[in-house]
C-alpha cells in the first residue's frame, strides 16, 4: 500500500498560520470536504474531535496523525504542515508540525488499518519529515512522499 | 487510583486478546490505555539470515506491523470509549518497557505471554526484573 495513492494536490496544505489544534483539524476537514472525500467539514470536524479526546493522535517527534472511518465517499490523506509548533498533547510532550488527516469510509476497515501503519512508519524517518516541512509547494510534499516510497521499495529488493 | 495501564502490544495476534482483557478494565477503572510496541532491533539481525532481507527491509516491516496492532487496538478501545495513545519505540523490549513505564508514569503494566515476532521476550526475567525496580502491578495476560 502507498500512501501517495491517498493524497493529491488540493489536500495538501503548507505553511498553515494556524494557533491551535481546531484550527488545524478545521484545515483539514476543509480541505476533504472540498475534494469531495466528505460531504460536510462540519460534521467531519466534529467526528475527529471526538476521538482526539479519547487521546491525541501525536505520535511524537512533531507527527499527528488524526483519523476517523466514517460516511466519506473514498479513502483520504490529507496533509497539513503549520508554520508555527502547535501544542497537540502527543504523547511525547512536544509540539506538532506536521498532521496527515486519514479519513476512510466505514467498510474499508483492513485497507484503514494498513493505511495508518503504512503512515506512521513511513514518517518515522527524520529525512522525509524534514523534506516534507521544508516544501514550498504540494507537488513537492507528493514528490518527497513518492521517493520515500522508492526508497523504501529499492531496499526490499 | 489508576490513572494509565501501559498494555504491550507485542506486534502479533496475541495482541488483540490482550487488548480483550485489559480493555474492560481500564473502562472499569476509568484509566487512559497506552499502547505500546517495541519494534526488537534484535529480531531484526537474528531475520536477516534467515530470511535473505536486509536489516533496513525488516525493520520497516517490523515498524508497519507494529502499527497495524498498535491501531487495532486502538479501534478496540475507541469502541468501548476508552481513552488511548499510542507509542512505538525501536530497541530492545525489555530496557524500552521499563523506560516507558517510568516515562509515561503507567500505574499498570499488562504484558501479553508470547512476544515479538521471531524472538520471544524472556517473560520471566522481565516480570522479575519488573518487580525489582517498578513498584506496580504487573499483568500477564
Amino acid at each position: 500500500m502507498k500512501l501517495s495513492d491517498y493524497i493529491s494536490e488540493d489536500r495538501v496544505i503548507l505553511d498553515a498560520d494556524v494557533e491551535s489544534a481546531e484550527d488545524v483539524l478545521k484545515q483539514m476537514c476543509s480541505a476533504m470536504e472540498c475534494c469531495g472525500t466528505v460531504c460536510a467539514a462540519d460534521d467531519l470536524y466534529r467526528k475527529v474531535r471526538e476521538r482526539e479526546e479519547l487521546g491525541s493522535t501525536g505520535i511524537g517527534e512533531g507527527v499527528a496523525v488524526p483519523h476517523i472511518h466514517t460516511e466519506a465517499n473514498a479513502m483520504s490523506v490529507a496533509v497539513l504542515v503549520t508554520r508555527n509548533p502547535i501544542d497537540f498533547d502527543a504523547i511525547d510532550g512536544k509540539p506538532c508540525r506536521l498532521f496527515f488527516l486519514v479519513v476512510s469510509p466505514d467498510e474499508r476497515r483492513a485497507e484503514y488499518l494498513q493505511l495508518m501503519a503504512t503512515v506512521s512508519a513511513l514518517i518515522h524517518h527524520s529525512e522525509l519529515r524534514n523534506r516534507l516541512m521544508e516544501a514550498r509547494d504540494p507537488g513537492e510534499v507528493i514528490q518527497a512522499i513518492r521517493e520515500a516510497e522508492e526508497k523504501a521499495a529499492c531496499s526490499a529488493r | 487510583m489508576t490513572n494509565r495501564i501501559l498494555l504491550v502490544v507485542s506486534g502479533s495476534p496475541e495482541s488483540k486478546r490482550a487488548a480483550e482483557l485489559v480493555i474492560p478494565l481500564a473502562r472499569a477503572l476509568n484509566s487512559q490505555i497506552i499502547a505500546f510496541n517495541v519494534v526488537d532491533v534484535s529480531v531484526a539481525r537474528r531475520m536477516r539470515h534467515a530470511s535473505g532481507k536486509n536489516e533496513h527491509e525488516i525493520l520497516v516491516e517490523l515498524e508497519e506491523t507494529g502499527w497495524k496492532y498498535l491501531y487495532l487496538v486502538e479501534e478496540m478501545a475507541k469502541d468501548e470509549g476508552v481513552r488511548i495513545v499510542l507509542q512505538q519505540m525501536e530497541g530492545f523490549p525489555e530496557n524500552k518497557i521499563m523506560e516507558a513505564v517510568k516515562k509515561f508514569n503507567a500505574d499498570i503494566v499488562a504484558i501479553p505471554i508470547s512476544s515479538t515476532r521471531g524472538a520471544a521476550m524472556d517473560v520471566g526475567k522481565f516480570v522479575g526484573r519488573a518487580f525489582r525496580e517498578l513498584n506496580r502491578p504487573i499483568l500477564i495476560v
